[in-house]
């Protein structure tokens, strides 16, 4: 007993111990990601997201707005998966919420019509749109597949699928998860993958026959492994062994004997510009006459020695001088001194020959008349009349020959100006185009030759190079009318390019362009430590680079129209090369120079020494190569080309002239274009880390286009570069729902749109998760540009993006830049503008101040053409520079700046208010009353819960007046917007406040009326009954009638909610509708003979889905604090019947079941009473 | 038969050490004070559970009352160790139903029950420990 006490005891002095530690030390934990994604995405299911849009989103091209949508849906899936704000933070640190063009630099935007990000743990979610074949499926998914293996180094483990399908007015889409797809069959024969060991040439043979693209080279085991992929929805461009031995045969001679190939670093090819010296010699001799006759207040414009120097260096070979002289020429005929010159030199000399002409001819005839009268008056003296008679029978014939005369002389000038005219244009037409054809020289004394780096002459691949070097020309000048503009929508050529004139005068001090083809960064990887390197399906782009040859050598970023054309084509590389599969073939090989390089690099390229045997066919000359393919090219007028025969000029390779670009007139000068293809090269793997095995950065963050090497963690901020050291991204988590993302571009970068250029500044966005979803807010250099926003709704999300300042100037700025009238005339008639100021200067500057901003907006117009960035000391306060695009549009720079610095100018008397519209009658103190509390406002808006939980805790009477006061602020503004018809503006600025105020009758009513605006709610009137059955005028007077109470006289439109046992009846707070009793049914509660509306609303529906009428007659209406329930019990509130049937998927509703769940309880009625604002 | 139990208890406790009784006196107590820590934390544990699934539920229909009555419910059956994985989750949820539900108010200032639901805000905010998921 003793023993077992004893025993006992020890073991309750240890148990009870360790039994309270463990209690004391054991968490719980949720499992609330898998609660959310399960009822955001059930499977097969439909969720519709509804789409709002801004301004901005206008201003968007029709493939640009889909491709936006794109990255919504994408957005969606992530917020809808409740990701954490941090994992969402690292898979989209690169992808700003809009595409517009000025964002590019610091964005890696996906193209076509898939989009995926890497999640963690093996997982990419694959958005893929619904209506495809089941092969263009397998090949989407196949091709997401190798993007991010590409990206990670490894296969992905699980592919999550989303389809989706966009409504053709893009207000609304539908997302349908799908059954995953396992990573292992991707990287199968399912779906067109093949990878094998390569050691001979059969090896190679049987691969390359298999594959159409490369996708893997792995060196780690005792052989060559190669892995590819078969395209099966369509037949791709593809290469041979042949080709790739040509590229092989080329590095290995490269390698051996440098300077038999000018020591070139890799194979290549270029068609390089070349000129006839020695005719441009003979044609300055020919022009040297009338070079000497421009002359400038008699003195030479040319000089004998401009002269003298050009010939010198022409016979050097070198046309620096002879352009100069040319520019010069140009130069002056252009100016006020060239007018002068043709008006004294051609028009002065025929003016006064013309003019004695007339005196001439005029006397001739004076004398003539003179004649006849006096033949007359001696015919009547001789007839016996008396000199009273002679005068009386002279007088009437004097008159008409004085008429005669008149009528002559005004005959005989007009007939000598015109003639002088038709003279003196005829010569200034010929001088002119004597000078013309001298300037033109360069160009008409110029020629092509082709030059190929390395032993690629005459070669498939030469081909290949060639022709998709000489296309690429082809389409840039839209020779012949010939880029596919049609067959690819929006590939258009920078001669059909519309851009503003900011940029006029950059485009004309860049002539000339150089256009080459080269590695992708993004689309290729070294990884496992440097064993294997890892493809997508895109390693090529098109670069360019523009220079003025006259002045410099050195290249700067491509003029503006220029980069416009290759940044769309290298966005859309994938879809051009489905257009011309050469392009496709140039992939290849340019896979493949990767490929042998990167082998060759690290001495493995002897693991492909069986290709040195394989013949190689090098007798292939250009034009006939071209001519032979036939349709095989999408371009076939080669005759039109004008290749030289063989051996022109004693060159070896292909010749051909230069091309001429159709005329176009966009501030355009005669440029040049060159460049080539440069394949990859021995530097290509020098500086290239390859992709680390741990890292501080997050596998979602993993990009093949970043430099590894750059990566630093510090104080919780994670920060690490691009290549090139181009884009410094820095990530932060500011708590555990919010986190920071900082993008800043080296300082050469330029932010440019065709309409708009931005100053270089810190991109940074905030990504805040909140119960309803996810916002991210994103400014550019401390300006706000806009607020992203997925939320979720009860049978999906609605999604969008709503402008903030930057956004909003941008829109003003080119409204005022097209608009011919005055600049304060149109500022006077906008609904927006609250108050301008102008400055008491010369050329004034305006400051306005905007409803939806708490800063004013600077605007400063300027010159045409001096809007782009090189400026030589841009002021300090520039932000952006606009102008509408074309060439008579205003330019304007445009600034943000603080309410203190609007005072301030204001105060110094440096401003005078020229306009300003009372916020309240009589009110004109620059409508200081709609300010609002800053500060309460930003948190509101940026839905900062905690510190506005703080400021309720400390001062909760504080919290209370301004929330009342916020709200009405609000509510007007909306007022206003709707009022012009700004719907979705007004939708978006509803959606955020309700995050905050919640289902607000007032908001709610008035999103009401954005929904019938786009269809979305149906009106039937009910009282006064004339219009029943008629829908469509009932939506028409609804509207009518809400918005004159919105802008009428009781602009504070009030409304009240009550919820009855069957309905949701939405009251305007009126003297006659304070006192109706809603116990009983609608009709009989407002008494006939009033003069009161009593209207139902009704969902509408997109496509087989019925919409719901979120916040209007739904669980968020009845649980608001502001609905007041008069049913017969409060069992009978919609909560608390929904709260019965929580967790059984009453919320999800989805396009298949057409939202008929009998389970569930049915949705309550809506009904809207109001007072006709004359009542 | 209590007496024959105490008479038997004596006997015992009288035939053994007095070392091994204090031991079995103090190894009793802390069994029962163990017992009861474990027994209180499963019932606080449902207790939580179930206002978790409120929480959830309420803020599925936007019921911000709801949200903020079961939150206090919550965050009144703190565990003995005062931690739990969901307190971060459950406080934003919290946190952004009251400031809601605050704002939809239509009174002019804040009544008797806004005052208390803000009252006891303020006592969990002050002792309820967060920590990183």
């Amino acid at each position: 007993m003793r023993i077992i006490i004893n025993a006992l005891s020890i073991l309750g002095l240890i148990a009870a111990p360790v039994t309270i530690g463990m209690v004391y030390s054991q968490t719980h934990a949720s499992q609330v990601i898998a609660v959310a994604e399960r009822e955001n995405f059930p499977d097969k299911r439909a969720r519709l997201v509804d789409f709002r849009v801004d301004e901005g989103f206008k201003r968007l091209s029709e493939r640009q707005q889909l491709d936006q949508l794109r990255d919504w849906l994408l957005f969606t899936i992530l917020a809808g998966k409740g990701l954490s704000v941090s994992e969402i933070n690292q898979s989209t640190y690169d992808v700003p919420v809009v595409r517009y063009d000025y964002v590019s630099p610091v964005s890696n935007f996906e193209y076509g019509t898939t989009r995926s990000l890497y999640i963690g743990d093996g997982r990419i979610v694959a958005l893929v749109p619904k209506a495809t074949s089941k092969e263009q499926r397998m090949d989407d998914l196949a091709r997401i597949a190798d993007r991010h293996r590409k990206d990670l180094g490894v296969s992905p483990e699980q592919v999550e699928v989303f389809e989706y399908e966009i409504a053709p007015d893009e207000k609304s889409a539908f997302i349908t998860r799908q059954s995953e797809v396992d990573g292992k069959q991707l990287f199968s024969s399912v779906y067109g993958y093949h990878e094998a060991p390569i050691q001979s040439l059969d090896d190679l043979q049987r691969f390359m026959e298999r594959v159409d693209d490369l996708t893997f080279v792995d060196a780690s085991g005792s052989s060559l492994t190669l892995g590819g992929r078969k395209i099966k929805s369509r037949v791709s461009g593809k290469i041979r062994v042949e080709e790739v031995a040509a590229l092989w045969q080329s590095e290995k001679k490269i390698q051996e004997s440098p300077e038999a190939f000018n020591k070139v670093s890799g194979s290549g090819f270029s068609l390089d510009p070349s000129l006839d010296y020695r005719g441009l010699e003979a044609a300055l001799e020919k022009a040297t006459p009338l070079l000497q006759s421009l002359k400038s207040k008699g003195q030479p414009v040319i000089s004998d020695r401009d002269i003298q120097q050009a010939k010198q260096e022409l016979s050097k070979n070198d046309i620096r001088p002879y352009s100069q002289l040319i520019e010069k020429a140009k130069t002056f005929i252009n100016s006020d001194a060239g007018k002068k010159f043709f008006e004294t030199g051609i028009v002065a000399p025929y003016k006064t020959q013309i003019e004695s002409e007339i005196k001439a001819e005029i006397k001739s005839y004076q004398t003539q008349l003179q004649a006849e009268i006096d033949a007359a008056s001696k015919k009547s003296r001789e007839l016996g009349k008396s000199p009273e008679e002679v005068h009386l029978t002279m007088e009437p014939i004097i008159q008409q020959k004085q008429q005669q005369f008149q009528q002559f002389k005004q005959q005989i000038i007009d007939n000598k100006n015109k003639e002088l005219n038709q003279t003196v244009n005829e010569k200034i037409n010929t001088k002119i185009a004597e000078f013309m054809n001298f300037w033109d020289t360069p160009v008409t004394q110029g020629f092509q030759k082709a030059r190929y780096d390395g032993y690629l002459q005459g070669t498939e691949v030469g081909m290949v190079l060639f022709y998709t070097d000489i296309l690429a020309k082809i389409w840039a000048l839209n020779y012949l009318d010939s880029t596919p503009s049609k067959s690819i929508p929006e590939f258009q050529s920078p001669t059909k390019i519309q851009i503003s004139s900011i940029y006029k005068k950059e485009i004309e001090a860049l002539p000339n362009t150089r256009l080459w083809f080269g590695t992708q960064n993004r689309g290729f990887q070294v990884g496992n430590q440097g064993n294997n390197l890892l493809f997508a399906r895109n390693a090529t782009r098109i670069y360019a680079a523009s220079s003025n040859r006259q002045e410099s050598e050195v290249e700067t970023t491509a003029a503006p129209n220029t980069g416009t054309f290759i940044n769309w084509w290298n966005d859309r590389y994938e879809e051009v090369a489905r257009y011309e599969p050469q392009y496709e073939r140039l992939n290849q090989i340019m896979k493949w120079s990767l490929a042998v390089n990167w082998l060759n690099q690290f001495s493995w390229g002897d693991q492909l020494g069986f290709l040195q045997g394989v013949p190689v066919q090098r007798d292939y000359w250009f034009p006939n190569w071209a001519k032979a393919q036939g349709d095989r090219l999408k371009f076939q007028q080669w005759d039109m080309v004008g290749f030289f025969n063989r051996g022109y000029k004693g060159i070896k390779t292909e010749t051909m002239s230069s091309l001429r670009s159709e005329s176009y007139q966009q501030f355009g000068k005669t440029g040049t274009l060159s460049g080539g293809v440069s394949l990859a090269d021995k530097s290509t793997f020098q500086n290239r880390p390859a992709l680390p095995t741990t890292s501080e950065i997050g596998k979602q963050s993993l990009r093949s286009n970043l430099n590894y090497g750059s990566i630093t963690a510090a104080k919780g901020k994670l920060t690490f570069k691009t290549l090139d050291d181009e884009i410094t991204y820095t990530l932060k988590n500011l708590n555990h729902n919010l986190s920071e993302t900082t993008a800043q571009a080296k300082p050469k970068v330029k932010f440019r749109s065709p309409d708009v250029e931005i100053a270089n500044q810190v991109f940074s966005r905030n990504l805040l998760q909140t119960s309803s979803g996810v916002q991210i807010q994103t400014s550019i250099g401390g300006t706000e540009l806009g607020t992203f926003s997925v939320n979720q709704t009860r049978n999906g999300f609605t999604v969008g993006f709503l402008g903030r300042d930057l956004d909003d100037g941008h829109s003003l700025g080119l409204l005022l830049s097209r608009d011919k009238r005055p600049i304060e005339t149109v500022l006077k008639g906008m609904e927006d503008v609250q108050f301008v100021l102008k400055s008491d200067t010369q050329s004034p500057d305006y400051i306005v101040k905007l409803n939806n901003s708490k800063r004013g907006l600077k605007i400063s117009p300027m010159p045409t053409g001096e809007g782009s960035q090189p400026l030589s000391n841009p002021p300090e306060d520039w932000q952006y520079t606009v102008g509408d695009l074309g060439d008579d549009s205003r330019n304007l720079r445009l600034s943000w700046i603080d309410e203190k610095q609007v005072k301030q100018g204001l105060n110094s008397g440096e401003y005078k208010s020229i306009f300003s519209r009372p916020s309240e009658p009589g009110d004109s103190n620059f409508g200081a009353s709609d300010l609002g509390d800053s500060d309460f406002e930003e948190r509101v808006q940026n839905l900062r819960y905690k510190e506005l939980a703080e400021e309720l805790k400390d001062e909760p009477m504080q919290f209370f007046i301004q929330k009342t006061k916020q709200l009405k602020i609000e509510l007007k503004k909306i007022d206003g917007w709707l009022k012009v018809g700004k719907n979705d503006k007004a939708a978006q600025q509803i959606d955020n406040l309700i995050k905050f105020y919640g289902s607000e009758p007032d908001l709610v009513l008035r999103k009401a009326v954005v929904d019938i605006r786009r269809n979305r709610l149906k009106v039937e009137r009910i009282s006064p009954d004339d219009l029943v059955g008629n829908q469509s005028p009932s939506n028409n007077y609804f509207l009518e009638e809400i918005t004159g109470l919105l802008g009428g006289s009781n602009s504070n439109l009030k409304i009240r909610r009550i919820e009855t046992d069957t309905a949701f009846i939405y009251v305007q707070v009126h003297q006659k509708l304070n006192n109706l009793d809603f116990k009983v049914s609608i009709e009989q509660s407002v008494p006939s003979g009033s003069e009161a509306r009593v209207y139902k609303l009704q969902p509408g529906a997109i496509g087989k889905a019925k919409l719901q009428m979120s916040g209007l007659g739904d669980t968020s209406a009845s649980s608001h604090a502001s609905t007041q329930f008069q049913g017969s019990k409060s069992v009978n509130a919609l909560r608390q019947i929904n709260q019965r049937y929580a967790g059984n998927s009453c919320d999800i509703h989805s396009e298949n079941e057409n939202n008929e769940n009998t389970k569930c309880p049915k949705e309550k009625p809506v009904y809207v009473i109001i007072m006709p604002d004359n009542s | 038969m209590g007496n024959i139990s105490e008479r038997l208890f004596s006997r015992v406790f009288n035939t053994l050490d007095w070392r091994i009784n204090l031991r079995a006196t103090v190894a009793s107590v802390l069994v029962l004070i163990a017992g009861g820590i474990v027994t209180q934390d499963r019932l606080k544990s449902s207790a939580r559970d179930a206002a978790y699934q409120q929480i959830l539920a309420s803020e599925q229909i936007q019921d911000d009352l709801g949200v903020v009555k079961a939150s206090e419910v919550f965050f009144t059956n703190q565990p003995f160790s005062g931690k739990d994985r969901r307190n971060q989750q459950i406080m934003q949820l919290y946190t952004e139903s009251l400031v809601r539900w605050f704002a939809q108010q239509q009174s002019a200032s804040p009544d008797s029950s806004a005052q208390m639901y803000l009252t006891r805000y303020r006592q969990v905010t002050n002792t309820v420990k967060l920590e990183d998921n």
